[in-house]
């Protein structure tokens, strides 16, 4: 469902094509439902409200600072209705059959984005863990992320649909790299066996770096067509 | 004629030469010294009680279990507390336990030699035999348990003398870095009802076992205060290391077999003397716990899963 254009019933009239790649974004789509329910399970560790607890045991002397606090909770109680976009916004029968849904969801979408999740990851981000390279990194990715969800919002309201495909692609990419964040952890430590600062820093850059070079190649290929 | 006098005579001295069945007697003349090679007489000095008094360290040894496997052994301290009139009081810490014991002791050939039992409400009390010497510093001896149906319900035990006193200067010994940690199982795990050593060749605990690295010399929190920048980068084994070794300092008794397999067998300076150290450490020692076992259980519960 991700590669389909909304008119994809005109433009591949070859229906094994079709079956095939429908298999494939059903696939994905599990896929993504399986990692939705384990970020869903990090977030229930914070449910009740507890700042001596899972990620914070370990960033005990700043979680006495007020606007780190909030930050946190904030980005932590929001980010999953970010993920469930995931689930609706790139796929084309809901686009086709419930424009407005498609817009209601949308907004959802750019509001917590760019209203909660992006700037309480910024604040986030200037405190996080191993050092000056992944403040930066953090940082980094809480400005472009606020920035692709704002332009791809303002392409919409400007009806250039073209533009708006392309930059939400570049602000799920974003979004995404909360999963691939933790997905790179799990490969380098099975694989590697660094120490546990080393693979963080790593893996604070490589979690969006790499998804936005895929978003790139995507947005590419949607192009050619 | 003169002849047959002769012969006549040797004859008669012949005669009374020889000597009787029944009877050997050798005939002396009375100022005979008879000198024979025999032990010069040790003299051994009369031992004072003063100089058995005091802490003795070594491995509480098993006798081989069945199939001649190898028991693994835990260091035990063998504690004099009081002697005097032919009764000894004192006490034993292995293993996480401390038990004390009394009994009775004699002099013999400049060492004491004790009989002393443990009181027997423990399920695991035993009784002592063992010798203490105290020009050589050693106590050497046995150990029954009551209940003689337990696994390593015989021990034997050479110790040495050795006074317990808290640095905090001490650190972790060289050869430690590049031993294994292993997850539960512990160094010496258990196969078949046998104890077997884990070998590296064949890897068999390889999964979840840890390397320690020579950031348990770098790091002595009984020496300096911990900041996050000091540990976060650590793993997981070493950081349960340098922890421990703070309760070692203070001579904690561990009773977790991973850790006290650790230091009874790569700790030369460790020596067990109590089961609870807790009012014994210093605020720093406080601290830097709480700030290691903060990244300790984040690595242990996030290093290899998907979390954080």
């Amino acid at each position: 469902m991700l590669l389909l254009p909304p008119n994809a019933d005109a433009v591949i009239p070859d229906k094994p094509v079709k079956i095939a790649t429908k298999t494939l974004s059903t696939g994905g789509l599990l896929l993504y439902a399986i990692f939705f329910g384990l970020m869903a399970q990090i977030t229930l560790q914070y449910f009740p409200l507890n700042t001596d607890v899972a990620f914070l045991r370990i960033k005990q002397q700043i979680i006495g600072l007020t606007h780190y606090r909030f930050a946190f909770f904030v980005h932590v109680y929001t980010s999953m209705f970010v993920l469930l976009a995931g689930f609706t916004q790139f796929s084309p029968s809901l686009l086709r059959h419930s424009p407005q849904w498609h817009r209601r969801l949308g907004w959802l979408y750019v509001i917590v984005v760019t209203g909660l999740a992006a700037p309480s990851g910024l604040v986030m981000g200037w405190y996080a863990n191993g050092g000056v390279s992944s403040r930066m990194a953090f940082c980094l990715l809480a400005v472009l992320w606020f920035w692709c969800t704002l332009k791809a919002v303002l392409s919409a309201y400007r009806r250039d649909f073209i533009a708006h495909r392309a930059w939400m692609i570049r602000s799920f990419a974003l979004t995404l790299s909360a999963i691939t964040l933790r997905a790179w952890k799990y490969v380098l430590v099975a694989l590697l066996h660094p120490r546990p600062m080393d693979v963080y820093r790593t893996v604070a850059w490589l979690s969006w770096i790499g998804n936005i070079v895929v978003a790139e190649i995507i947005i590419h290929q949607i192009k050619k067509k | 004629m003169k002849v047959m006098y002769v012969l006549l005579g040797a004859g008669v001295l012949l005669a009374g030469c020889q000597p009787s069945a029944e009877q050997a007697t050798v005939e002396m003349a009375p100022d005979t010294v008879i000198t024979t090679t025999v032990q010069p007489e040790v003299s051994y000095r009369e031992v004072r009680e003063e100089e058995a008094v005091g802490y003795y360290v070594g491995l509480f040894e098993n006798a081989p279990g069945p199939n001649g496997s190898y028991i693994r052994s835990n260091k035990i301290t063998l504690a004099i507390d009081a002697m005097g009139q032919g009764t000894v009081t004192g006490h034993s810490v292995v293993a996480g336990n401390a038990r004390p014991f009394t009994g009775t002791y004699t002099q013999e050939k400049g060492k004491f030699h004790v009989t002393a039992k443990e009181p027997g409400d423990d399920p695991y009390d035993g009784s002592f035999v063992f010798t203490i010497a105290p020009d050589q510093h050693r106590v050497e001896g046995t150990w029954k348990a009551n209940r003689t149906h337990l696994k390593g319900s015989e021990k034997h035990y050479q110790l040495a003398r050795k006074n317990f006193s808290y640095d905090p200067a001490l650190t972790l010994p060289k050869t430690l870095p590049g031993s294994y940690m292993l997850d539960e199982q512990g160094l010496m795990i258990e196969r078949q009802g046998e104890w077997i050593e884990y070998d590296d060749a064949s890897g068999e605990y390889e999964s979840t076992s840890e390397v320690l690295t020579s950031d348990i010399l770098r790091i002595n929190p009984s020496m300096q205060i911990l900041r996050p920048e000091d540990v976060e980068n650590m793993y997981k084994a070493d950081l349960e290391i340098i922890r421990n070794a703070i309760y070692a300092r203070h001579g904690y008794s561990f009773k977790n077999k991973r850790i006290r397999h650790i230091f009874d067998y790569y700790v030369e300076w460790y020596m067990p003397v109590s089961v609870d150290v807790r009012t014994k450490l210093t605020e720093m020692e406080v601290n830097n716990i709480d700030l290691i076992k903060r990244y300790e259980q984040h690595a242990h519960r996030y290093y290899d899963s998907f979390g954080r």
